[in-house]
């Protein structure tokens, strides 16, 4: 009975994809056999169909419906990675459902990825976070690059957790990812973050929290930025993390602070801090002329 | 500069940087060549040769044909010490090592595949990059983390926002960086721009730059990978692509999955001068339009034939108030001309300097004129750089503001229409579908 049921279930499945391609037009048939070494020609004539899209809402959003249907068909692994790029320039968050299931497979992880990046909406966030407890490896980290990519607020909660995981790739990857998403509660997670991990990533976490004070003061909170710069900066840290941090306290402070700032680190102990405020003077310099 | 002497936590205990070791090094040298019976000159530098302790020791990644060139470029230096070469395909990487090692007359130099294992050392002070474009954004990054000093190749960057990412973290851990622009450090391009910076030719209204015309090629054949090339490595953050002998080495810039064809190629270097000669260098144009013709068939796909027009906004260019116009296209002459209202200015490799009127060649400046950057010799500069911590002739922000033309140029040709760019912000002006374009995935966990 169990036999017959799941045939049933996968017949069911055939005809509902062979029903989706037949949906498509010839010119998309076309490439769905299309293997690395044959003629192009194919894959450049739907190329030209999704940049005379790029002009025509409805027709693109009719095209990416189509391009998205051959994900869940036969067609060939190198179709399917032409057509995830394809979607990564016109498809939407009405796709994101068939892209979805390919994050799931190491195999198809990086064509979903180059797909859904670009997808604007909370459809594609939710896909990529739903399929990051579900990957380990190389999935998951190419999945926290992308929710990073994505500046997705939203993960900032999952990401963190996964900041002390037993894969040092990952844990590495999540790191990261706070950095490039920013803001105050990515901050405040690596802050505690910085006494949790291992201590080869500590300064990983460093390193994020510069980019994170970054963030901050091309925001304009500078105050905000260069206290992160005074926390990550402390003299027990390695030298180019302070010069970083000291960098990133002149660049926002006012002129007349930054003066006074250059000039403490032109007679600091740390020989790294006095070139850096060296360096810092020459630019100021040049800049002047 | 000795590995004894190297690292940072020596160095804490006597408040003396890597770099301040360095300079303080010049200081003394100079202060005691007079007194060779106290201290052999030779190991101070005054023989022409520079004392272990206070050379530049560099890492090269990347050792092509355009990394080894880079590489013999450094080498003559006496103050400079390449003490290891990175490369994914071990030919390459051994015929660099035999380069160092023959020109030092010892073996001491180290190879490696990986650049990761490369930037574990402690003794680096400088990093020669010039691996294809694809991977230019990731170990510029890692190395600027490390807080080396960086020479790196043009294009800067594959993408507009790789290339901001790396502009901000060279900044952020205020490392030295220069770009690989060389044409920044000949006289006639630097004596150009000065021309149309100081208004000799009147208000800008025309750059025309003028680039080579791409290739193509049938569609070619899935090969075996080579012994000794790490072609999985190779591709690293671009999508998984069978090996075939055309797709790598000098021919990936064909290729718009690791670069932008001639267009960024060559773009880079004379759009670079183009900005240079307009004071445009920290801004971009407010309108592209490109046409351009593709392969439609075999493996190259960069555009071969191709015609940008960007336009400038008023106050854009201080030698242009109205704005002004710049065309890129492989159907002009090699070079770039700045046409002004009184006359015009043409730069090119070979020391080419052309003006009109032709007595413009000569005219002097003034002390209170413009005065570019002055390099005679690019990797001179770089080094004397990284002592003084001074920025180089060919910083990163001109970089990337020069190649975002061509970048922006190749999205318009794919995108077949005009766009509309916001210079300050980096992004298209309300075109959500143009943005998309302004990056992409990478493979695998590789990331920036």
């Amino acid at each position: 009975m169990k036999k017959i049921s799941y045939a049933l279930i996968v017949g069911l499945m055939c005809f509902s994809l062979m029903a989706q391609a037949q949906q498509v037009g010839p010119r998309l048939r076309a490439i769905m056999t299309y293997k690395y070494g044959q003629s192009r020609e194919p894959l450049t004539v739907v190329e030209d169909m999704v940049k005379v899209s790029l002009q025509f809402p409805a027709q693109q959003k009719r095209l990416a419906a189509q391009l998205a249907a051959l994900l869940g068909s036969q067609a060939t692994p190198d179709c399917k990675l032409f057509v995830c790029r394809q979607l990564a320039l016109i498809g939407g968050p009405e796709n994101v459902p068939a892209i979805a299931p390919l994050l799931l497979n190491p195999k198809t992880n990086d064509m979903a990825r180059y797909a859904l990046e670009p997808i604007p909406g909370k459809q594609a966030d939710k896909a990529l976070l739903n399929a990051l407890g579900k990957t380990s490896g190389a999935s998951k980290v190419g999945i926290l690059n992308v929710l990073g990519q994505r500046k997705c607020e939203a993960a900032v909660g999952d990401v963190a957790k996964l900041t002390t995981d037993s894969d040092p790739e990952v844990a590495e990857a999540a790191i990261n990812t706070l950095a490039v998403i920013g803001g105050t509660r990515a901050i405040t997670k690596l802050e505690s973050a910085r006494d949790e991990v291992t201590p080869k990533l500590r300064d990983n976490v460093s390193d994020a929290l510069l980019l994170c004070a970054d963030h901050l003061m091309t925001a304009g909170k500078s105050r905000k930025a260069a206290r992160v710069y005074r926390k990550v900066g402390g003299p027990e840290e390695p030298s180019r993390i302070q010069v970083a941090a000291f960098a990133g306290q002149v660049h926002c402070a006012s002129r007349h602070k930054a003066s006074r700032l250059i000039q403490e680190g032109l007679k600091s102990k740390n020989a790294a801090i006095r070139e850096a405020a060296t360096g810092l003077q020459e630019q100021r310099e040049m800049m002047k002329k | 500069m000795s590995k004894d002497l190297k690292t940072e936590e020596k160095h804490k205990d006597y408040g003396i940087g890597r770099r301040g070791f360095l300079k303080r090094s010049t200081a003394l040298a100079a202060s005691v060549v007079g007194f060779p019976y106290i201290v052999p000159a030779s190991a101070l530098g005054a023989d022409g040769n520079t004392a272990p302790s206070n050379r530049i020791t560099m890492g090269c990644i990347g050792v092509g044909s355009q990394g080894t060139g880079d590489m013999k470029g450094f080498l003559p230096h006496k103050d400079c010490r390449v003490v290891a070469v990175c490369d994914v395909d071990r030919g390459h990487r051994e015929n660099a090592q035999n380069i160092v090692n023959s020109t030092y007359g010892n073996k001491d130099c180290k190879d490696y595949n990986d650049f990761r294992e490369l930037l574990e050392r402690d003794d680096l002070d400088a990093m020669l990059i010039a691996v294809p474009d694809h991977w230019h954004a990731i170990p510029a990054i890692a190395t600027a983390k490390k807080g080396l000093d960086m020479y790196a190749e043009k294009p800067l960057a594959l993408t507009i926002k790789q290339g901001r990412a790396m502009v901000d973290t060279i900044h952020r851990y205020n490392v030295v960086w220069q770009t690989g622009s060389w044409q920044r450090s000949k006289a006639n391009f630097r004596k150009g721009c000065e021309l149309v910076r100081n208004g000799r030719i009147g208000h800008v209204h025309t750059v025309k730059v003028g680039l080579p015309t791409g290739h193509s090629i049938e569609t070619q054949p899935v090969m075996p990978i080579p012994d000794g090339f790490d072609y999985n490595f190779w591709l690293g953050p671009a999508p998984q692509a069978p090996y075939t002998e055309k797709r790598c080495f000098w021919n990936f810039r064909w290729i718009l999955d690791y670069s932008g064809g001639q267009l960024t190629d060559w773009g880079a270097h004379h759009c670079d001068i183009a900005n240079w000669g307009m004071g445009t260098e920290h801004t971009g144009p407010a309108e592209i339009f490109g046409k351009g013709e593709f392969p439609r068939e075999g493996l190259w796909n960069a555009a071969v034939n191709y015609m940008i027009e960007c336009k400038y906004s008023k106050g854009a260019s201080p030698v242009s108030p109205d704005g002004f116009t710049m065309l890129i296209s492989n159907s002009f002459h090699m070079g770039v001309r700045f046409e002004g209202t009184k006359g015009t200015v043409f730069v090119d490799r070979g020391g080419v300097l052309e003006t009109e009127p032709a007595s413009l060649k000569r005219s002097a400046l003034g002390p209170d004129e413009i005065h570019l950057y002055r390099s005679e010799d690019h990797a001179r500069n770089f080094l004397e750089c990284v002592r003084s911590r001074k920025p180089t002739v060919a910083p990163i922000d001109a970089a990337h503001y020069a190649i975002a033309i061509p970048h922006l140029g190749n999205i318009s040709m794919r995108q077949e229409r005009k766009l509309r760019w916001n210079p300050a912000e980096e992004h298209f002006v309300d075109d959500p579908e143009a943005d998309r374009m302004l990056d992409r995935a990478m493979r695998g966990t590789w990331h920036v």
